[in-house]
């Protein structure tokens, strides 16, 4: 009876499992396969070139440190500010919380093109910069590293401080007072019982920002210009301008097993934290 | 026992949460070592005094001292308590011992001697052997135990205890209250406990505060609080108690429902009400007051019967029970006696 009544339950599943298997991984399969076709069958000239090519490497180098940085940056701006949202009234946080969030009801591409006018030649930031007399000339903000970076953060970060803030949330308001009466000033009682706790939600937002930077390709493209090529760059040129489809497939399954082995690196780094169990988003 | 506790003293203490008052003019002396007991209904104000005590809040008004020392502008840190809280408030991520050892390692005590005096604190509530495992891998009396420790650790000359046992169950809080009583005996700690649980409180202070509505009712020694309740609130909340009303009254007597005609010392005045513990009620064969068993409980060590009396008054006995002899049935005749210096007069 019981056993019946799970099948039902998990015919409910159906359909997403079925939405799933023919629009995700049937062309995730393709893909695997067609990194491995070449023009008369099967080879491993596409795979093979990911390490010979000094251009996929160098490309692939660039855009893990890309995705490093963008994170670490991330969550160096978010925590504080999660730290705040998660000190506030329950109702004065979700109004917060709705602020934090406004940024997605816009899409990626405006927001986007809205730095690029902002930080233009003649752009808003620019013009600032003159008008005050700090500056000569135009500074050269756009198709750098720079825009690339805050272009990136700013359409991340509230994915890194939503999962920080429900950390925090569920940490025993008592474990701070119990630190404080066994004699931890404020700040020691932050950094030996807070902070430690407060870990597992800012991991989960650094690991879900990290595989999102992985495949960003609007942002960098647009405000990082031709010189600053990532992987997502790279695998357009060869789908779009060089129909080298193989070394494409190559490289987005190499995109794959990388974002695969970030979690199985952190599921093996917290495994044996209770937590980190739930990734700190509720208990 | 060591004399190693602190004095703790409240002078008129004034909290208000909103339009709430949580203390009123709170006042309230503890003796070195003396292990105390804030017992009274939730929303009564003895949370409010221990965390006034620990510093989690700030006094609106009146002092509080340690020692005879103020310590209003003492940062909670500093104030060197001791404290176990209800929810365990074990540090999830940290081990048995490492959670032992916090207070020492704030501190900033030697590596070694923490070790060393952290396993001591575990051996005294036998826990040694679990020092290794984390909070979430132990029962809940054995987290309790593990919280009784840190607090215990650094030895405070105060420790505070907020219904440290009201989230286990009756046998492990019984088997507890004991062991916590003889801990704190060695140690020699002033203790302030917080409970609602009056036989928690019964058994294990030296004297009770009864609060209730942020001001102390009674304060005595569990005896006279069961022997002299100060009101029939407190007749009520302390053991199981016959409250009977008092009707019309002259110089010498009252007349109190169920027992008749009681006399009256001379110089005392009229009571509210009249006390009589169903334990001090004795069956007689003729010259008691006649009454009628309506339900015989059978309790294990003692049989309760609740019986009426002719007036229609409902007044509950206990006797204890006396193996191979039958309880007496429903509608059986008895005669409650009693004696007049076991009578309660309850003035409010």
């Amino acid at each position: 009876m019981k056993a019946k009544q799970n099948w039902r339950l998990m015919a409910l599943l159906l359909p997403a499992i079925a939405l799933i298997c023919v629009l995700f991984l049937n062309p995730l399969v393709g893909v695997l396969i067609q990194s491995f076709v070449g023009d008369d069958g099967f080879t491993l000239k596409s795979i093979s070139k990911l390490w010979t090519s000094r251009l996929a490497r160098v490309v692939l180098e660039r855009t893990f440190w890309l995705a490093f940085t963008v994170t670490v940056i991330c969550l160096l701006v978010g925590y504080p500010a999660a730290y705040y949202m998660s000190q506030l009234r329950p109702r004065k946080r979700a109004m917060i919380t709705y602020l934090v969030l406004l940024p997605f009801w816009i899409s990626i591409l405006i927001r986007t093109y809205t730095w690029i006018i902002l930080l233009g030649r003649e752009g808003l930031v620019n013009n600032a910069l003159q008008w005050l007399g700090l500056t000569e000339q135009p500074v050269q903000f756009l198709y750098t590293n720079f825009a690339v970076h805050l272009g990136m953060v700013q359409i991340l970060l509230p994915i890194v401080i939503l999962p920080t803030v429900a950390g925090m949330v569920n940490i025993d308001g008592g474990l701070i007072k119990a630190a404080r009466v066994m004699g931890a000033s404020p700040i020691r009682a932050f950094w030996s019982v807070f902070f430690p706790l407060s870990l597992s939600g800012a991991a989960t937002g650094g690991l879900i920002c990290f595989i999102l930077s992985l495949g960003f390709y609007v942002t960098p493209t647009l405000l990082g210009g031709q010189k600053s090529l990532i992987i997502a760059n790279l695998i357009d040129l060869q789908v779009h301008k060089t129909l080298n489809w193989g070394f494409a497939a190559a490289l987005a399954t190499a995109l794959l097993l990388a974002t695969l082995l970030c979690l199985l690196i952190f599921w093996l780094a917290t495994r044996n934290r209770p937590e980190f169990a739930t990734g700190g988003l509720s208990r | 026992m060591k004399d190693t506790g602190a004095t703790i003293e409240f002078r008129n203490v004034r909290k208000e949460f909103g339009a709430f008052t949580a203390l009123d003019n709170f006042c309230l002396e503890v003796g070195a070592g003396e292990f105390m007991t804030l017992l009274g209904p939730s929303g009564s104000g003895k949370t409010t005094a221990l965390n006034a005590l620990a510093g989690f809040i700030d006094v609106g008004q009146g002092d509080i001292l340690i020692d005879g020392i103020s310590i209003r502008q003492t940062p909670t840190e500093k104030r060197n308590i001791g404290m176990v809280f209800q929810s365990y408030s074990l540090f999830p991520h940290r081990n048995v011992l490492a959670n032992v050892s916090f207070p020492l390692q704030m501190r900033k005590m030697h590596k070694a001697e923490v070790r060393q005096r952290s396993m001591k604190a575990l051996e005294m509530v036998q826990l040694a052997e679990l020092a290794q495992r984390m909070p979430h891998e132990l029962s809940g009396g054995q987290k309790q135990r593990v919280a009784i420790a840190r607090a215990l650790v650094f030895e405070p000359r105060v420790l505070l205890m907020d219904e440290p046992l009201g989230a286990l169950d009756l046998k492990l809080r019984e088997s507890l209250q004991l062991e916590l009583k003889a801990l704190q005996k060695q140690i020699g700690s002033t203790v302030i406990f917080v409970t609602h649980d009056q036989g928690e409180a019964l058994t294990l202070s030296d004297r009770i505060a009864v609060m209730d509505q942020g001001e102390i009712q009674q304060i005595c020694t569990p005896q006279e609080l069961y022997d002299q309740p100060a009101s029939t609130f407190i007749a009520n909340f302390i053991g199981s108690n016959n409250i009977l009303r008092v009707g019309g009254a002259d110089q010498h007597s009252i007349q109190v429902e169920g027992l008749g005609r009681i006399p009256l010392k001379p110089g005392t005045e009229k009571p509210y009400a009249v006390g009589l513990r169903p334990e001090l009620i004795r069956r007689t064969e003729s010259d008691g007051v006649p009454a009628m068993v309506e339900q015989t409980i059978f309790s294990g060590e003692a049989i309760r019967y609740i019986a009426r009396t002719e007036d229609g008054t409902e007044i509950l006995l206990v006797e204890p029970r006396h193996p191979g002899e039958a309880p007496l049935a429903a509608g059986q005749s008895i005669a409650l006696g009693f004696d007049f210096e076991n009578l309660i007069f309850l003035p409010k």
